[in-house]
């Protein structure tokens, strides 16, 4: 076998949603070069771009797609395929169907608002230094996540789902995402976890090096928009039930309804619907082996962005 | 480089042996802008930065990569890098950048969409600073980890702060050029030259402040300046200003940051503040005029034969010589 052969493939997945045609160039770009600086060093195989688009409309024209397509598919290592999903399937559900669409070795989760560093595939790749690590977490410029990681071995509590690279097996044993209890928040901490608990560890590598586009207000606190307000609130809510912090849920709970924010209270009513119709899942880790929950986040933080 | 008409901005860098394993994630910032009006010229130091310095360029995507022009300076080159650097660009504006600092994607969008209504002025946007603190990893290697960002500069730009305030860097700022290349045509001290453009330029052109924030200041601590040099250094940044007829003549920059490191009361403050705005009316006024006679010999050149614009065309090739020799002032 040669070594390409022997080298692991990699799926690399991007859902969109309304994204601009040219921002997603951008990225596919940057992803095209991290993909040929891994594959100089053997770090991995053949490689399938995914990309999956769960806007109202198609966010790429056919023109659009060939254009990337001709761009990254130089030979038989290279292909790219566009899904459209003609409904929104929020990240989990839209990366749930890009898992289906190819058998690779290894799959990367990247947000369409970012830029790959050229060495970031390899380095992820090196995060994989043992079988047992079944998910390796990029480092987010310009604003880095402030999750605690211990600084020995690189093992933190969740990867953050805008860059992180999953062994095949691990999304096997967990059956992907869980898309009916998150829509687009939160599902990457649920995913870590229950990867945790199943026996992966989840590392953290600095070197690999992603660039996310997130923005600061002038009080120092990340620009969030309206969705991210309604789906994150719904997430926590969703968190504290499945992991079984029943002290955490009420607290999130009373947090929302009396922060003044419509958004946030309409988040609370859809899930007390869910809760009164039976709709929720089944709890885990009853005795907190794995989830953590420390104030509003899920793990130890070294700082936050908000007040 | 790409060939063609100029973009709007140049992000300038200016790379010296240390900073060269910091520069990575600058550039991955400024390749992932979302608007590509931009060049970037990257200063090395010296003749052994250069090549590493482009390797790693030549990592990233062409479409970035050539967008940017790595050049090494000459050993016996006496312009400060920064001064190289200007040279070299051939946008209006140029917008400075630190090895180690980062942009957010928005940076140059920002700088774009506000130029209509600068009219001319330096545009200056929001600066976040960042501790950085270096730290080794299980296997050896060294990573840097980050305290939580604190946004700075928030309130209006503040000359007569300016003019009492430690070294300067430029970060957050997109310089009308012409404006940067007179400062330096002057010589200034390296130690004081960004503190004297920034002096120089806000009153010169003045500063429109975009409200936004798109500049992470991750520098690491700095090494710190010899006070005395310093102090050395931006009195004579502020004698070559008051000699170039900046402002209103006479030492006017210097008595008024004299006065300004003096502690004075409120009220002296307040008076301070109204004499530095009349330098600023007469170093817009002096600079307009300037601007405006050099417009008239360029349209008398355009229109009339040889022969009766040659004195003009004299003159001409004087302004040019003088903005020239910006590449060749002697440090000081």
């Amino acid at each position: 076998m040669s070594e390409e052969a022997s080298a692991p493939t990699l799926a690399v997945h991007v859902v969109l949603y309304r994204h601009h045609p040219a921002g997603v160039a951008t990225l596919v770009r940057s992803l095209d070069r991290a993909v040929a600086y891994a594959r100089e060093r053997r770090s991995i195989g053949s490689v399938t771009f995914l990309i999956g688009d769960s806007s109202p409309d198609p966010a790429l024209a056919p023109d659009q797609v060939r254009g990337l397509h001709d761009a990254v598919v130089r030979g038989e290592g290279e292909r790219l395929e566009y899904h459209y999903f003609d409904r929104n399937r929020g990240s989990a559900g839209g990366n749930n169907d890009l898992f289906r669409c190819a058998h690779s070795d290894l799959v990367l989760i990247v947000n369409p608002d970012c830029y790959a560093s050229p060495s970031l595939i390899a380095e992820l790749c090196a995060g994989l230094r043992s079988p047992d690590v079944g998910i390796v977490e990029a480092r987010q410029v310009p604003l880095e996540h402030p999750k605690e990681f211990d600084r020995q071995s690189g093992d933190t509590s969740w990867a953050s789902g805008s860059c992180m690279l999953i062994r095949r097996e691990v999304i096997e044993r967990l059956h992907g995402f869980d898309e009916e209890s998150f829509f687009m928040y939160c599902d990457d901490v649920d995913f870590s976890w229950r990867a945790r608990l199943g026996g992966s560890r989840v590392v953290y590598q600095p070197s690999a090096c992603v660039f996310h586009d997130k923005r600061l207000d002038t009080h120092g606190q990340i620009v969030a928009g309206e969705a991210e307000v309604y789906y994150s609130a719904e997430a926590s809510l969703m968190m504290a039930w499945k992991w079984s912090n029943h002290d955490a849920l009420e607290q999130v709970r009373q947090e929302l309804l009396h922060s003044g924010s419509a958004t946030r209270r309409r988040a609370v009513e859809a899930f007390d619907e869910r809760r009164l119709g039976n709709w929720l899942p089944a709890p885990l880790d009853a005795d907190g082996k794995v989830a953590q929950f420390v104030g509003p986040n899920y793990a130890a933080h070294r700082f936050g962005y908000d007040a | 480089m790409r060939d063609g008409s100029p973009p709007s901005i140049t992000a300038l860098l200016v790379c010296r042996p240390p900073d060269v394993g910091r520069l990575g994630e600058t550039l991955l910032s400024l390749a992932a802008q979302t608007n590509s009006d931009f060049e970037v010229c990257v200063i090395a130091t010296d003749a052994s930065t250069q090549p590493a310095v482009a390797e790693l360029v030549g990592t990233f995507d062409d479409t970035f990569a050539d967008r940017v022009a790595v050049v090494a300076m000459d050993p016996t080159e006496s312009a400060t890098p920064f001064a190289l650097g200007l040279a070299r660009s051939r946008t209006a504006y140029v917008a400075p950048v630190y090895p180690d600092d980062v942009v957010f994607a928005h940076w140059i969008e920002s700088f774009v969409d506000h130029v209509p209504a600068a009219g001319g002025r330096a545009i200056a946007s929001l600066v976040a600073t960042q501790v950085v603190e270096h730290a080794s990893w299980g296997d050896g290697r060294r990573v840097t980890t980050v305290r939580r960002p604190l946004v700075v500069d928030a309130g209006e730009v503040d000359l007569l702060a300016q003019l009492t305030s430690p070294p300067a860097q430029l970060g957050g700022l997109a310089l009308p050029r012409h404006a940067v290349l007179d400062v330096l045509s002057a010589g200034m001290p390296p130690m004081a030259e960004e503190w004297a453009i920034r002096l120089a330029v806000a009153l010169t052109c003045g500063v429109f402040e975009t409200g936004e924030v798109t500049y992470l200041d991750r520098s690491l601590p700095s090494t710190g300046h010899d006070p005395d040099e310093w102090e050395r250094h931006r009195a004579t940044a502020l004698e070559i200003l008051d000699r170039r007829g900046l402002v209103l003549g006479g030492g006017v920059l210097q008595s008024l940051q004299r006065r300004a490191a003096s502690a004075p009361s409120p009220e002296e403050r307040d008076r301070l503040r109204a004499q530095l705005r009349q330098a600023e009316e007469a170093s817009r006024a002096h600079a307009a005029g300037e601007a405006a006679a050099l417009d008239r010999v360029s349209a008398l050149l355009a229109s009339a034969s040889w022969k009766a614009t040659a004195p003009l065309r004299a003159v001409g090739d004087a302004v040019r010589h003088r903005r020239r020799s910006v590449g060749h002032h002697p440090r000081t």
